[in-house]
């Protein structure tokens, strides 16, 4: 073990050797907002990056055994921060001020659906899974439902998720890599994505759950510093900005004239907008439906993603598991309270046209440019996105990758494989995977809290009907759940065939009502409510869940003895 | 009771006194998390009257002089500013053509004679240069003192000539319905720590009561596992 964790740091070291010596080849002059390598931020990014090793160091889990060992010594208060780190990534951290930067009110769809999920978790799922007693949600599946195909096909579904869910991060990294580095689009996201990969491949045997409570402070002190700043120099009420941007809000809909000005010498006033925080505005070009329907399919999503509900399988106890989600929302929602300030400073200091069209997915931190904050906090801000992404990214694709091996290598092609040749094999995955996903980041289809958001539809009308069922009805049976995890993969399916023929100009018959009702970020809401009903139907055509199950389920997960 | 049928699990038939009482809290923190959540986004809906713009309103009193030639240079003026406004709004309306053709036309229209042609100039000059000097039409516009509405000025404008001019071309309505009318209540006009009510209930009180949820279920639930004895055989 020691043996490959030495190999692949001076792999690790041997990259970060490579991007440092690149780096004068990125140094341009540029503008100032974009372009130009910023070399504080570079090493702030660096020491990020760095510290996240040595933490891991320190606290290195030996075993299996020592990693849960490791998991009990943590407090709820403790796990709850690392549920946090682990929960909130790129789509948070750039992609929800993104959203509402350019649609207003409809972005806070996103907000709300990324929140309310974990009470539906909280409330129908946690410690039940926890007292289910598996390990990963395939594993859940492929018991509950008795059947080992459908452990495979579930495993195939929550890797694709995972990539889904990770060509939103690296879309993220990409744009961070590319404002630090000052290089263009594609060599961002292959440096980012090399980057991010060597540090899974370290990170993969370190002390996870105390990195991700490092990470969450750094995350949040980031994101946290920068809205004081913003709210104190624009002489908005700044002890608490979560609620001193309401006048910002205010300003932005009456239009406003204060005696300040952006970093570019622009002032910052605006016309009156009222489009931006009014409901479903026309001008946003959203409906009522769009934000319903993408608020519901966020927040089923949340509580089916693979890596969101294995979380509660490594506390120790199912009370643990409850209060930790509790903790964890807490602190999931100082981002999200904060995160529309971003979208509504950026609003009005890059109202002037002079400012010209922003990347979207870089608000955040254009936000801050623009309010003239001191660049190393500017830096620490992009730090702090990267390692948002950073420590989503490494989780998906352990997750991806761990599903691959076990589920799939050792499960279907190679019973017999040892310990090692599986390890091996979720290397390979590993590294596969975040080739995929840097070759599909590349593409730039959507932004990054709409890719993101395709993977909570496809988690929450595939794999969040099996555990809402399989816990509450001990009737589901095996077909019942073939069935609905079909009706799921279906829809999913034809969201994914219009939007990617959309994108490269294929007509289809009947594009722009799938486009609408159907659309890859939401499709959930009604492919969810459909999956069930299928998995009630046949349920009830086909025989009872063998007794042991239920027996299993009633004594063990709902206590009746 | 046979064996078999005490194993069933049905959310909706609890089968012992302890899950009857878990899950009435449950529904219970259910039906508070769907009223927050969608059941105030119902209440905007059900509320909203779609209201133009007090500009607007305005706009539409004068806009039929614009289109038949009676309008008066005060008319012309006030349309060229309502205009800008709009312009101002969103990078995509910067690049609606007849939007921009009836800026520079009442612009044109609200000059005097000399100014006319320099306009002609500028309008056309400011194509591809944004630094031209626009100073005689924000003086003529009265917008000296709204940097929001000078700054819009130089994109605003496009190229025009004075027997191609339309100061309310019919094509604009659907734009300026678009990006003017608003889906507005009570709850969308009262302020409430500076913003407005809605944003702040949907960005802040939601959330709030999110956590709110799950702190009183775990409060509750661990209290009522004690109540059943359950804490340190089942847990």
């Amino acid at each position: 073990m020691k043996k490959i964790t030495g190999k692949s740091l001076s792999v690790f070291i041997f990259l970060s050797a490579i991007l440092f010596a690149a780096l004068p080849a990125f140094a341009a002059s540029g503008a100032a907002l974009e372009g130009g390598f910023k070399t504080i931020p570079a090493i702030i990014l660096l020491a990020t990056i760095l510290l996240f090793i040595v933490v891991g160091f320190l606290n290195k889990a030996e075993g299996t055994e020592g990693y849960y060992a490791a998991g009990r010594s943590i407090s709820r208060v403790g796990s709850g921060a690392a549920i946090a780190s682990n929960w909130m990534s790129a789509a948070s951290f750039l992609g929800m001020a993104a959203i509402m930067y350019g649609s207003g009110y409809h972005g806070l769809s996103y907000v709300v659906g990324w929140t309310g999920g974990y009470c539906l978790l909280l409330l129908l799922m946690a410690s039940q899974i926890r007292r289910f007693g598996k390990y990963t949600a395939t594993d859940f599946i492929g018991d509950r439902y008795y059947s080992s195909g459908l452990r495979v096909f579930t495993a195939l579904i929550a890797i694709f998720i995972s990539f889904c869910y990770c060509v939103g991060q690296f879309g993220g990294i990409g744009l961070m890599f590319k404002w630090i580095m000052g290089m263009d689009y594609t060599w961002s996201v292959i440096i980012g994505g090399t980057v991010v990969l060597g540090y899974v491949i370290i990170s993969g045997m370190l002390g996870v759950t105390k990195n991700q409570i490092v990470q969450y402070i750094i995350l949040i002190t980031a994101f946290l510093i920068p809205a004081f700043i913003l709210t104190f120099k624009f002489d908005y009420f700044w002890l608490i900005p979560q609620i001193g941007y309401g006048r910002v809000v205010s300003d932005i809909v009456a239009g406003n004239a204060t005696p300040f000005i952006n970093s570019l010498g622009h002032a910052m006033q605006t016309v009156p907008q009222p489009e931006y925080a009014m409901p479903w505005d026309p001008a946003t070009g959203k409906t009522f439906f769009q934000w319903m329907a993408t608020c519901f399919a966020l927040m089923i999503g949340t509580a089916g993603l693979p890596h969101v509900i294995q979380k509660f399988y490594v506390v120790p106890k199912p009370s643990d598991a409850r209060w930790s989600v509790t903790w964890g929302l807490f602190f999931i929602c100082l981002l999200y309270w904060t995160a529309p300030l971003y979208a509504a400073f950026g609003r009005i200091l890059s109202s002037n046209p002079e400012v010209g069209t922003l990347a979207k997915d870089a608000i955040v931190v254009y936000t801050a440019q623009l309010g003239s904050v001191n660049p190393i906090i500017v830096g620490f801000l992009a730090a702090g996105a990267v390692s948002a992404a950073f420590s989503t990214v490494s989780g998906l694709l352990v997750a991806g990758s761990s599903a691959f091996s076990n589920d799939i290598y050792y499960r279907v092609f190679n019973p017999e494989a040892s310990g090692e040749s599986q390890i091996l094999a979720a290397r390979i995955a590993t590294i596969a995977m975040a080739l995929g996903v840097m070759v599909v980041a590349l593409l730039k289809l959507a932004l990054v809290a709409q890719l993101v958001a395709l993977a909570f539809s496809i988690a929450g009308c595939t794999i969040f009907p099996l555990f809402l069922m399989g816990i509450w009805w001990s009737r589901s049976n095996r077909e019942g759940a073939w069935a609905s995890i079909l009706v799921g993969a279906a829809f999913t399916a034809i969201a994914l065939v219009y939007f990617i023929c959309g994108k490269f100009g294929v007509a289809l018959p009947g594009a722009k009502f799938v486009g609408y009702w159907l659309n890859p970020w939401y499709f959930a809401w009604i492919a969810a409510p459909l999956a069930i009903i299928a998995n009630i139907v046949v349920s009830l055509a086909t025989p009872d869940t063998p007794e042991e199950i239920r027996k299993h389920l009633a004594s063990e997960v709902h206590g009746v003895r | 009771m046979e064996e078999s049928k005490s194993y069933d699990v049905n959310f909706f038939k609890p089968s012992t006194p302890f899950l009857k009482e878990n899950i009435r809290l449950i529904v219970i923190g259910l039906v508070v998390w769907w009223v927050v959540t969608y059941g105030f986004q119902f209440l905007l809906k059900i509320m909203e009257t779609p209201t133009p713009e007090a500009s607007y309103v305005t706009y539409q009193q004068y806009a039929p002089k614009l289109a038949d030639g009676s309008a008066s240079a005060e008319d012309m003026k006030a349309a060229a500013n309502f205009y800008l406004a709009v312009l101002g709004k969103s990078a995509a309306l910067l690049k609606n053509e007849p939007l921009k053709t009836a800026f520079t036309s009442t612009v044109y229209n609200s000059l005097s004679g000399g100014d006319q042609q320099m306009l002609l100039d500028v309008a056309a000059q400011a194509v591809d240069d944004k630094t031209v000097d626009v100073g005689f039409i924000n003086s003529a516009l009265g917008i000296t003192d709204n940097k929001a509405m000078m700054a819009v000025v130089p994109y605003g404008l496009t190229a025009v000539t004075p027997d191609k001019l339309a100061m309310a071309d019919p094509a604009l309505k659907p734009v300026l319905d678009k990006y003017l009318i608003h889906n507005q209540s009570v709850l969308t006009d009262t302020i409430v720590l500076g913003f407005p009510f809605h944003y702040l209930f949907t960005a802040l009180i939601t959330l709030t009561i999110f956590v709110l949820i799950c702190l009183v279920y775990c409060a509750a639930i661990d209290k009522l596992m004690k109540k059943h004895g359950m804490e340190s055989s089942f847990e």
